[in-house]
Parts: C-alpha cells; structure tokens; sequence
C-alpha cells in the first residue's frame, strides 16, 4: 500500500511541473499550483473553491484536485472551501511559483453524520415515515463504550422508545414489543440471536457496518415477519480503489480488518475479524468463577462485483461463534446432575444480491438468503454427558423491483418467499450416559409474501408512503398434531388423539394483509407534522419462560394453537429544525394494540416440552406512549437528549385457571418501563480530540415479589401471588469516554487512535436483579443483585493503514 | 450470571401483605407411624415473621379402602398425629386427608396414591477439596453419591433426605464470659441429629426412564473429625403432583430472581378449600414409599487438622442431663450404628 501511494505521489509532481508550465504565457505572473486532498483518505477532492481574498478571484479544482492560481508576486490568502470540509486558510508569498499541497478536513466532526451518510440535514423533517432513526457508525462511535466495545445494539438503547430488560441482558425491546418481535437484518440476513457473551455485547462488528436503521414506527411494506421493529444493520462497500488494512486491540476483543480491489474497480472485496481473548479475566477471578470459560469470534465478509454500470452483485458472508461455560449447572434447566454448563451458539449468513439498474425508472434487486442459527448445551459428566441442540435454519428468495415513472410517485412490488426449518430441543446422550435421548419434532413451514408500496408526492406540502403487504405461513409435514378435549385446558392429559402428516404435506396455513401507511405534512419552513399506521404479523416467536431469552430458549412457528402475533400501530408526531438544521427537535406519540400476545404459564417448561401449546399462553396486550428528542447537530457541542414515556400491558384471560396470568386482569410486561431519559454530549475542540458524557436513567422493570412466607417440612418457602407488580430500583448510569486520534494534518497513512472509557462513573449500583432470601445469618430479606456495580475504565488501540 | 464485577447488597423493598392462608405439611408412609400433619398460617415475607400454629382442627386420613382415622392434636397445639398403632400406609393404596378448622372451612386433599421406592442400590463417597463460599478458603470433605435403578414403568418421582448421627456425650452447653463452653453430661447414651431442611434433592425419570440414576448427590460430609462419619439416607418415592410441589419450592428457595431464572410462580400443593374455594391453602399431603440405607464415611485421610468445633468442657464430677428424644436429639441407638 505504501508502495502504491508513493507511485501515486510522484505521478503528481511530475503532473504538477508539467501544468506549471503549460500556464504562463508571458508576463510577471507567479503560479501557485498544488494538490486539494481529504486530510484523512487523501483522496483528491474535485470542484472546491479557492478564492483569492486579496483580489477576489475564483478557481475551482479539477477532477484530480489540481489547482492553479495566477498571480503577480505579492503575498495572498488563499481560501479554500467545499461542502463537507472545513474552510482553510494558506497564506503565500509569491515571489516564484510555487507548490503547495493542501489538505482539507472532514467538517464531520462539526456536522452531525447525516452529511457523511449523503443524506440531506433536513432528513428529520423532510422524509415521510415517522419513528425512524439512523445512526451511522460514526455516531455510534462517539458513544461511550462499555469495556472498550463499539456496539451497535447497546447504541440504540439511547434511542427513544428502545428499552432493555437489564445491563448485559441480551436482546432489546421496542415499543412494547418483546425482544424476539424485532426483525435483525444484517445485510439482508435475520439474526436470530444478536448477542454475544449471554448478552454483553453485539454480534456486529464495528469495523464493516456502514449505518444502522431502526424502524419502529412506519415499518415499510418491503419489511414483514416481525411484529415491533426492524433493525437493518448495513455493511458498508468493500472500498473499490484501494486496500487498507484496520484493526483495534482492547480488553475484551481485539478486531482485524482488510478491504480493497481485487480488480480494481470491478472486483473488491472485505473481511473482518474479531475474536475476544478474555478468559485471562477469569483465570485472575475468584476460585469459584475460574472454571468460566467465555470467548466469541465473529468474521464478516462481503464481495461485490460490478461488472458494468448496471449490474452489482454482492456476497456477503457472515460466521459468529460463542461458547460459554458455568462452573455449575445453575442456567440449564436441566433436571440432570451437572457439574458444568457449555453453552456453545453459532450464526452463520449468506447472502448473495443482484442488483440491476435497468434505467432511471426501474431497478431490480434480487437476494437469496440462508441464516442459520444453532445453540447448544452441554454437559461433560460421563454418567449424566448429554448434549441439548435447536437450531433455525432460514432459507430465503427475494425480489424487489422499484419504478420511479415521474417525479411524484416511486413505486416498489415486491415478492418474498421463506423455507423454515426449526429443531427444537433434541437431547443426545453422551456414551456411557443414563441420559434418556428426547428428540422433539421439526417444525417447518413456508412463509410467503407480497407487497406493494407507493410513495406519492400530493403537492409540495404532503407526501405519503401507502403499502399493503399480504403475509401467509404454510405449515408442511411431517408433523404430528395433537387435538385436545373442547372443554379443558391444553395440557399432556387433555389430548384426544394425535394426527400424524406425511413429508410435504401442508396441515395448517394462517395469513393476512399488513396495511401501511404514512402521511407527512410539511406546515412550513423546517416544521413537519406526519402520521403512520402499520400492521405486522409475526409468524415465528421465541418462547421462554426467563426475564431474558437464552441462547438455547426455543423458536416456534405458528401453527393450529399459537396464532401470530399480530401488532396494530398508530402514531403522530412533530418534527421541527431549526438554526440551518442545526437543532433538530422531535415528538412523537404512539398506541399500539398487540393481538395474540405470547407469555408462558406459571410454572412453564418449555425446553422440552414435546407440545409449545400446553406451555404457554396467549392474550392481548396494549402499549402506548411518548417519544421527545432535541438534538445539535453543529458545532464544537453536539448531542442528544431523548425522553420517552412507555407503558406496556397484557391480558391473558381464559375460562380454565392454568391458562390465565393474574387471574386475567391486565398487567404490566417484563419489560414495561415507564420514564427513560438519555443525554448524550459530545465535545470535540480539535480534529484529534474528542469527549463524549453519556447519562442513563430509567424507570426499573417489573418484578415479583413474594406477598407471603410458609415454613413446609422447615424449608421457609416464598409466597407469589401476581407477577410483575412490584419493580426494581430506578435505573441511572453516566459514562465517559475521550478520544484521542492523530492530527490528520501530520500523517496522512497510518492512523491511529486511542479511545480511554468509564463506564458507570460514579459507581452506581444499579439492580440487575432483586433476590429474596432468608436467612438467619442476616437481618434482610431481601438482595440486591448489580453486574456492574463498579466504575468501569478501559483502553483501546484502534489503527488503519 | 455471574460475573467478576458484579456485587449483593442488601435492599429494602416495599412490604406487600396478604390475608394469611393456612399452611398443610405431612405425608403417610409405607413405614410404620405414627404419622403427623402440622397445620399453620402464612406470615408477611419478612425475617421476623412467624407462622402462627393452626390449632384445634379436626383432621383425618382416609384411604380408598375405606379405612380412616383422625388423628389427635399433640400439645402444644398445632401438630396432629396418628396413634402409634392406628393407619398404616400400604404400597397401592391412595390416601386423603380432610381438615376441619376452628373457623369452620373444610380443606381437602387429592388422592394420593402411594407407591413403593427401589432400593438404594449403592451409597458410595469420594474426596475432594473445593474451594467455594464467602472466604474462598479450600475446604476438604467426601461428596456421598446415591446409585439406584429406576422400575420400567415410566411416571416415578424421587425424593432424597439424609440423617446424620453423632454421638454425643454433652447433652446441656453454654458459653461463659470469657468465651469457653462448659456443659453437662447425658445420663444415657445420646445422638445429636443433623439434617438439612432446605436441601431439597429431587429427580423424575423423565429423563432416565427404566435406567439406572447414577452419582446423584446426597450431601456433602464436613472434615470436623477424623472419625467415621454415621450417615442414613431415605429414598422416597413421590406422586408426579409432590415432585411438582417440592421442584417448585426448590425453584423458589434457589431463584436469585435474575434474568435467567425462571420466573417465580405460586407454590400452591394439593390441597383446596371446599366450601370456599377462592380461600387459598399451601402445602402437601403426601403419601410417600420409602427405602433406606446407610453409610459410614472414613474421614481417616483428611488432610492435617480437622476444622473441629469447640471443646466443650464438662466439669468432674457434676450432674447429668437427660437425652430428651426430639428433632435434634435422641437416645435410640441409630438403625445401623455399630460403634
């Protein structure tokens, strides 16, 4: 590389020498000539403006940069100036000609991300849907890290409206939605469990993600199969001209990168590494965590090839691998004698896209999809060995086909067709095992779906986004239904026969339209009022009984006994910029009726349950609420504050006892929080410098506590009665972090920065979970539970060359 | 999830309270009685809540046979036993028990059919030193292992409890003022009794259906002494509804409430209010087969001192106390004592 850009260098100078002399005919005029380049890529930069402040002359920069400015000797202040950098200055003395490189600076640092991403400022109150937000990675990089990790899913927790049920509890959940109702793409590919390390961190790696879409609002109709958001993580375009190499050492994982042409401009390609080395931690742990084994990889990589200016096709493919190991069999579920627990879980994506730009009115994309999930459990005592593997296997065509036929409408169709194949729990024992083998039913199923959008420009004033989705899941054999008595609960002794289909066979279909729509209504300069209604059918769920999901809680389709989950939205909301797009301030409210709602049983189990339905059960559930955001987008200060307000309940009523929760009176959902307010502020005085305060508060998550006390053959035993009625303690949390990069202006090639974090500052101890105990020993009952109950410093080393 | 990071800390939460409901504990066995059943009140969930005894209940044990008996409140109150040669539980029958309290509702359990349980096959140790608990000093002892063999027929739920004896010579002890213990002699032989309430060992064969259960753990002997360690474990043979019950209630004891626990649930048990029936009671009556066996555990290859208690020192000469027969304490020779 270093080798490329001293070729590339002296090829310049020579260039430069000759158009020096080219341009002086005759007379006492100097030139000064020179280069315009991006202090950082050192990419020419074409068309800036270079005024010449003395004279009040013009010149713009060729398509290489190059410039030439004609003067008598004097001495001058050059300006130069382009949209996206920051103005400079250079002074000159012109007594010969001269040749001066100059180098410009992203104004990134000043401008909020909307300009890198080649969005327009005004995008907040100019585009149609409402409850969409994008962040780019280089916001999310701002974001003070836990641990030294840039992670995607823990930035969206400071978007309004996105809650989690813990610190380091995987998943979130959006708008009353639990976490599996969110739809996770990854370059076009679901991820079926976004977390490694039980939840600590992403699977994605920051390194390839380009920007970061979360749509829980006006969900457009090209998206389907989840009923509360969709989060579309985009990775950036392997870089088509030259290579570079990236990467990042820290205290849980360290990340290597490399992308470049492997024929240049035809042919590139990326790939991108990260792997954690953090079993250390353990090894300095107390005795009783040393057996923990924690350790995650991930490798994303993606090719495009553009054989012409109409065809793109690209593969993206993606691994991630977590294993994780308990020195006891405490999170197994297991009713078997263990003296440790391996949880191994593993992803793997591909996604092969054509797209074909057929002319400006018409473009095709084409995608074939395959995501696998797999988790498994397993325990090595010989005696009792056994090993419980599920797995989700996705396999998916799509095609989208957009037609752009004038200036006021954009149409999009689009068709979609899903081959599920899910293996819950199947138990394998190990050989000298007494383990009995279990092995569950497949499920599959095909789930199909079309759709048409418009978006429809009325005047200049209001635009709409009108779609109308059709979704249908196909069960398919072989499968073995079960028929349980009319008037009785679903359970194992409720079963009157059971019948049995044969390969192929479809046995149940269920289906329905998703209406969408979004209305923006521009009521003056930089003021939008805009309202949504979207409907979304969720045809697979995770069902668990825990707080959290685990890695190894199980998927399940919809089928004769669990209806789709089917999510009703309407929201409305206020967008207003002001001071040239510089303050961005936005409300939004939103109620949200939730049919089929999932929760389990009391006493549920569900790992090994041969049929879900006689686990869990279904009901309704509203969520409503307010979302604020104030935003600066300029200047040497920039940041966010974000308020919402959200409530979230369920019904589950039934004629039969075990199929009701809290007697079918409404209650609030796990993850039901009401108050949350996020402030971010970002300090950057210089290029090479950068501060970011982030503070956290919400509301704690609902919890059960015990109502009452029995002593039974001397064990003193907790009495329940409703769940979740009581909450933890209120959350809050402030975190910092410096960034200290090189001045781009010294070292144009090698970069490198060092990012210095706290998390939790001033050492909260924040309630992961509350736990009831008694115990003679101690004067309490009750106990409070923090997983990072301390402040958190941490270092990382990121270089690109 | 545990975590390096991550700390307890003692919380106040906001008192709840319930009406209190009463609380049902006792089983019939196929071993011979009397059998007892004690009948108390729910109290608010605080450490210094105490469960007040139900008393002056009519209570009675029925069988499908026919055959019943109510059983007489022992002093002081609270406690309802069988005669010593009344009702006997036979493997095959079923067993009910109905109360009638003092307020006048009438509480009735299911039928519970008793089964017999399958000898305890092998009761075996093995040493180890493990490291664990606040201090995380290594700590010596012999983890006792239960092997057994499962009846083919699926649906059997076992229950493990243990019982150590240790002979004791001291039968009254208290601490003086400068921290020595002195006690008293007991006028016959005498055992102190050891069990754990709170160890609730369970397992279906669900899992292992008609196989043997192997390694599953009993308890874990202390090196307190290098003497034999005198150890009785019962193996018994419960109903589908007891597993449920005590798997619940071992579920309740050990959840820590975080995001990876199940969550809690009511216990409820077998019993319901019949001439009210939104009147809640816990507990269970069970009827429960029964299979027993010993071990004595050689602590001879310890490693250095044993972490003994207190000496207690028993001046010469001086009276003798009498080895009361209780929970704690008893001066029958253990089944199997041979030393």
């Amino acid at each position: 590389m270093r080798f490329l850009h001293l070729l590339l260098l002296s090829f310049c100078l020579i260039n430069g020498a000759f158009a020096q002399q080219k341009i002086n005919p005759n007379g006492p005029t100097f030139s000064a000539t020179g280069y315009v380049k991006d202090a950082k890529t050192g990419k020419p930069i074409q068309g800036a403006n270079i005024v010449v402040l003395n004279v009040s002359k013009g010149y713009v920069t060729a398509k290489d940069g190059f410039y030439t400015v004609q003067l008598a000797p004097g001495n001058y202040i050059l300006r130069f100036s382009h949209v996206g950098y920051r103005t400079k200055q250079d002074t000159i003395s012109l007594q010969k000609t001269l040749f001066r490189e100059i180098v410009m600076e992203d104004d990134s640092k000043d401008l909020e991300e909307v300009v890198v991403t080649s969005e327009a400022p005004d995008r907040n109150v100019r585009k149609i849907e409402i409850g969409v937000s994008q962040l780019t990675i280089k916001s999310i990089r701002r974001i003070p890290p836990l641990m030294g990790e840039v992670d995607i899913v823990r930035s969206l927790l400071l978007l309004p409206g996105v809650t989690t049920v813990g610190e380091g509890a995987p998943g979130y959940n959006v708008r009353g939605g639990s976490a599996d109702q969110n739809l996770i793409l990854f370059d076009d590919a679901p991820v079926f469990n976004s977390s490694h390390l039980m939840g600590f961190f992403s699977v994605f790696n920051p390194d390839v993600v380009r920007d970061v879409t979360l749509n829980r609002g006006g969900v457009a109709a090209a998206f389907g199969g989840r009923a509360s958001s969709v989060l579309d993580v985009k990775i950036k375009e392997p870089d088509a001209e030259k290579w570079s190499v990236n990467g990042g050492i820290g205290i849980i994982s360290s990340r290597l990168a490399v992308e470049g042409p492997i024929v240049k401009n035809k042919l590139s390609f990326l790939a991108a590494a990260r792997a954690s080395f953090n079993d250390f931690l353990f090894k300095i742990a107390p005795p009783n965590l040393r057996g923990t084994k924690a350790n995650f990889y991930d490798l994303t990589t993606k090719f495009k090839y553009q054989p012409d200016e109409k065809n793109t096709i690209t593969l993206t493919g993606y691994v991630s691998k977590d294993i994780f190991k308990l020195a006891s069999d405490s999170l197994s579920g297991q009713e078997i004698n263990a003296s440790s627990t391996q949880f191994n879980y593993q992803t793997m994506n591909a996604v092969l896209r054509w797209n074909y730009f057929m002319s400006k009115q018409v473009n095709l994309a084409t995608a074939v999809i395959l995501s696998r999930y797999r988790a498994d459990l397993s325990s090595p005592d010989s005696s009792n060995a056994f090993r419980l593997e599920s797995g989700v296997w996705h396999r998916q065509i799509k095609s989208d086909l957009t037609l752009t036929p004038n200036e006021t409408h954009q149409w999009q169709v689009g068709v979609s067709a899903i081959d599920y194949l899910l293996q819950p729990n199947t138990r394998t024992p190990g050989p000298y095992s007494n383990v009995l083998p279990v092995d569950l039913d497949r499920e599959r199923a095909y789930e199909l779906a079309a759709y048409i959008q418009d978006e429809w420009k009325l005047n200049t004033n209001v635009a709409l986004v009108a779609g109308l989705r059709y979704s249908a899941l196909l069960n398919r054999g072989p499968a073995s239904v079960r028929t349980y008595q009319e008037n009785g609960p679903r359970q194992d002794e409720t079963v009157t026969s059971t019948q049995t289909y044969g390969a192929g066979k479809i046995y149940h279909s269920t289906g329905g339209l998703e209406p969408r729509l979004a209305i923006r209504w521009s009521v003056g300069e930089g003021k939008a009022v805009k309202a949504g209604y979207s409907r979304l059918r969720q045809y697979i769920q995770q069902v668990t009984n825990t707080t959290a999901a685990l890695p190894t809680s199980r998927w399940h389709l919809s089928d004769q006994y669990t209806k789709p989950v089917i999510a009703d939205q309407w929201s409305l909301g206020y967008f207003r910029n002001t001071a040239d797009n510089a303050i961005e301030a936005s409300g939004e409210v939103y109620y949200k009726t939730i049919t089929n709602a999932i929760d389990y049983r009391d006493g549920a189990e569900l790992q090994l349950a041969q049929a879900v339905e006689t686990q869990i059960v279904q009901g309704s559930g509203h969520a409503y609420g307010f979302e604020g955001l104030l935003r600066k987008n300029k200047g040497r200060w920039t940041g966010f504050m974000s308020y919402t307000y959200a409530r979230t309940f369920l019904t589950m009523d039934s004629p039969y006892a075990s199929e009701r929760v809290n007697n079918g009176n409404p209650y609030p959902a796990n993850y039901d929080k009401p108050h949350t307010l996020n402030v971010l502020a970002t300090h950057r005085p210089t290029a090479w410098f950068s501060m970011s305060l982030n503070f956290t508060y919400s509301t704690g998550r609902p919890t059960t506590q015990p109502a009452a006390i029995a002593r039974v053959a001397g064990v003193l035993v907790p009495i329940y009665i409703d769940r979740n009625q009581q909450r933890v303690p209120d959350y809050h949390r402030l975190d910092f972090s410096m960034t200290f990069e090189q001045n781009p202006l010294k070292k144009k090639r090698n970069q490198s920065s060092w990012v210095f974090s706290i998390y939790n500052v001033y050492a909260h101890k924040n309630a992961y979970s509350i736990f009831y105990k008694l115990s003679p020993a101690s004067a309490s009952d009750a106990y409070k539970l923090s997983i990072f109950g301390t402040a958190f410093p941490s270092l990382t080393y990121n270089f690109k060359f | 999830m545990v975590l390096v990071v991550s700390c307890v800390t003692e919380f106040q939460p906001d008192r709840v309270s319930i009406p209190t409901s009463l609380i049902v504990e006792g089983q019939i066995t196929d071993q011979a009685g009397p059998y007892s059943v004690k009948l108390t009140r729910t109290a608010d969930y605080s450490y210094t809540s105490l469960n007040l005894l139900e008393t002056g209940a009519v209570v009675t044990i029925s069988d499908n046979l026919g055959n019943q008996e109510v059983l007489t409140e022992q002093s002081p109150g609270g406690t309802y036993s069988t005669a010593a040669n009344g009702i006997q539980g036979v493997a095959g029958r079923s067993y009910k028990l109905t109360i009638k309290t003092k307020a006048g509702n009438q509480y009735e359990s299911e039928a519970e059919l008793l089964q017999a349980a399958p000898p305890i096959q092998k009761l075996y140790y093995e040493y180890s030193v493990e490291t664990g608990g606040v201090s995380f000093a290594k700590n010596q002892g012999w983890n006792v292992y239960l092997d057994t063999k499962d009846p083919e027929a699926p649906g059997n739920y076992y229950k493990w409890n243990w019982t150590h004896y240790e002979f004791t010579a001291v039968c009254s002890s208290r601490e003086l003022k400068d921290g020595t213990i002195t006690g008293l002699g007991c006028c016959s032989n005498c055992w102190d009794i050891t069990r754990c309430y709170t160890c609730i060992s369970l397992s279906s064969d669900v899992n292992i259906n008609g196989q043997a259960i192997s390694r599953q753990p009993i308890m874990r002997v202390p090196y307190k002494s290098t003497s034999r360690y005198y150890l009785e474990v019962q193996q018994q043979a419960i109903s589908k509804g007891a597993y449920e019950f005590w798997k619940s209630v071992k579920g309740l004891v050990n959840n820590t409430g975080g995001l990876f626990d199940a969550a809690p649930s009511s216990v409820q048990g077998n019993l319901h209010c019949v001439n009210d029936p939104t009147t809640l009671v816990y507990g269970f009556f069970g009827a429960t087969g029964i299979s027993e066996q010993y071990i004595n555990v050689d602590r001879s290859d310890g490693q250095g001192v044993p972490d003994v208690d207190p000496v207690i020192v028993v001046p010469q000469p001086s009276a003798c106390v009498v080895c009361e027969n209780s929970l704690y304490r008893t001066p029958n020779k253990p089944r199997w004592w041979q030393f």
